[in-house]
């Protein structure tokens, strides 16, 4: 902002011209050291993206699954843009570092904000609805495209649980074994 | 000596500071406040974040809130949002572009964030960065300035994107990272993770090495090699199809979205284009010489 008030306000033509030269050199050498040192500061940042080894016999990866429950117990997977414009791959890693350290009331208090947002989309979608935004099919999808999940009961669910899902994606391959399923939180309808 | 100092500032001067056509300028303008207003108009509910419940904002520390402004009631936060739209639209038509480019861009950094808040402040490559970035740039220039510093200045936040894509990975995961077996598992864990079924098209690739090898050794050279078009504007001709072709096959293969990809065309001459546009105008609408715009 300094600097834009610098420009703005510079007195003459050549003055104006060094403060130019001053705020690109900025904005560049912090950009080169945000990225060469990959530290992160946005609106300045690394632009890391898929960098780590993805390491197939090591790696076990996990998700998170977000399910609604019918009045018959059945579960529906909850679709990914239900969370109010909040990334689904951010509400995971919430989950993976965050939602165990919590109370149990607090899970609650957590699960039941979830379950909120889940119903009101479910509602949307049983009117045959599922656009994600005011431009329907031309919204900008979320940057992992997770598949849309877009069946839904007719009547509110029940419930909401999430389960954690492990595995191993080797074995998955070659030896075809299911992932191990953990239930992490389970919110009731009143 | 002498005589390279003055050469040195005669490139930079050339580089930074030659003439721009007015065309170039306006387009890069609509294109960054187009691309965030379809953005932030597919993530309408982004303000709603800070209503979420305190237990989800724990993560969140205090240090951050005061970075991003994260303190006022969600009915104020949609209001910003609503004025957020607003100054958008007003820098798409130019009304008022220092004023609106910058108010774009104060509010673009304040908002982009909600969308990965819970965990981390940097939606980077959601769509909302090199538009905050170059619509500030286009604010501190203003609305006369017909010098190219603010256009090479926001092609270069553009360009900086592949090219420390490619060095995070090389600084990350080394040398390694260009093997078969590193895409081979990219393209299966991500299939995995986001569930696709076992028709998709990375599931066919995956058993394949030389076509591992070749999309990590592609993709590295390719990203590396991007802020080419900066400096040799005539390898723009290849490198824009290329890097369309990289997100659409980024898209396809690993499912990964760049909202961005549009920004490729400030890399464009709109000029011939403009000068065509203005021999069709009728001449009783055309500006007189000399009248400031």
């Amino acid at each position: 902002m300094a600097g834009l008030a610098a420009i703005r306000f510079a007195p003459t033509p050549d003055s104006r011209r060094r403060f130019i030269v001053l705020l690109t050199a900025y904005v560049i050498v912090t950009h080169l050291i945000i990225g060469v040192t990959q530290k992160d500061a946005w609106p300045i940042t690394n632009y890391c993206l898929m960098h780590g080894r993805a390491d197939l016999r090591h790696a076990e990866l996990y998700r998170y699954g977000f399910f609604g429950v019918d009045k018959d117990g059945r579960e529906w997977r909850i679709d990914p843009y239900a969370w109010h414009s909040m990334s689904d791959w951010h509400l995971q890693l919430w989950f993976y570092i965050h939602f165990a350290k919590l109370s149990p009331p607090d899970q609650q208090q957590a699960l039941g904000w979830l379950y909120g947002l889940a119903e009101e989309q479910r509602a949307q979608l049983a009117r045959g609805d599922p656009s994600i935004s005011w431009l329907g099919p031309v919204s900008a999808p979320q940057w992992w495209m997770f598949p849309r999940e877009l069946a839904v009961p007719p009547e509110p669910y029940r419930a909401l649980r999430v389960y954690k899902d492990t595995w191993f994606p080797a074995t998955i391959i070659f030896d075809r074994k299911p992932v191990t399923r953990k239930p992490v939180g389970e919110w009731r309808a009143r | 000596m002498t005589m390279a100092i003055q050469d040195l500032r005669r490139r930079f001067d050339a580089f930074w500071f030659a003439g721009e056509s007015r065309a170039n300028l306006v387009v890069t303008r609509v294109l960054l406040a187009g691309t965030a207003l379809w953005v932030v108009l597919s993530r309408y509910r982004l303000p709603s974040i800070v209503a979420f419940p305190p237990e989800m904002w724990n993560l969140v520390s205090f240090a951050r809130r005061v970075r991003f402004g994260y303190f006022l009631d969600v009915n104020a936060e949609y209001v910003l949002f609503v004025l957020l739209h607003l100054t958008l639209i007003a820098a798409i038509f130019g009304l008022a572009p220092r004023l609106s480019c910058i108010l774009s861009a104060l509010l673009l950094v304040h908002f982009a964030p909600l969308e990965t808040i819970l965990w981390t402040p940097n939606p980077y490559l959601r769509g909302l960065t090199i538009p905050a970035l170059g619509l500030f740039v286009f604010g501190v220039a203003g609305g006369r300035e017909r010098r190219r510093w603010p256009l090479v200045l926001t092609q270069l936040f553009f360009a900086q994107i592949y090219f420390f894509a490619g060095y995070s990975k090389l600084f990350t995961g080394g040398f390694g990272w260009v093997t078969a077996s590193n895409i081979r598992g990219y393209l299966l864990m991500l299939n995995q993770f986001l569930e696709f079924p076992r028709t998709q098209i990375g599931y066919a690739l995956a058993p394949y090495p030389l076509v591992c090898a070749g999309m990590a050794w592609a993709g590295i050279v390719f990203d590396l090699l991007f802020p080419i078009v900066l400096f040799k504007p005539s390898t723009r001709r290849f490198m824009l199809p290329l890097a369309l072709l990289f997100h659409i096959a980024n898209a396809v293969v690993f499912h990964v979205v760049f909202q961005d990809t549009v920004l490729l065309l400030m890399f464009v001459n709109w000029e011939p284009l403009a000068a065509r546009v203005r021999g069709w105008t009728p001449a009783a609408w055309r500006r007189p010489v000399g009248e400031a715009s």
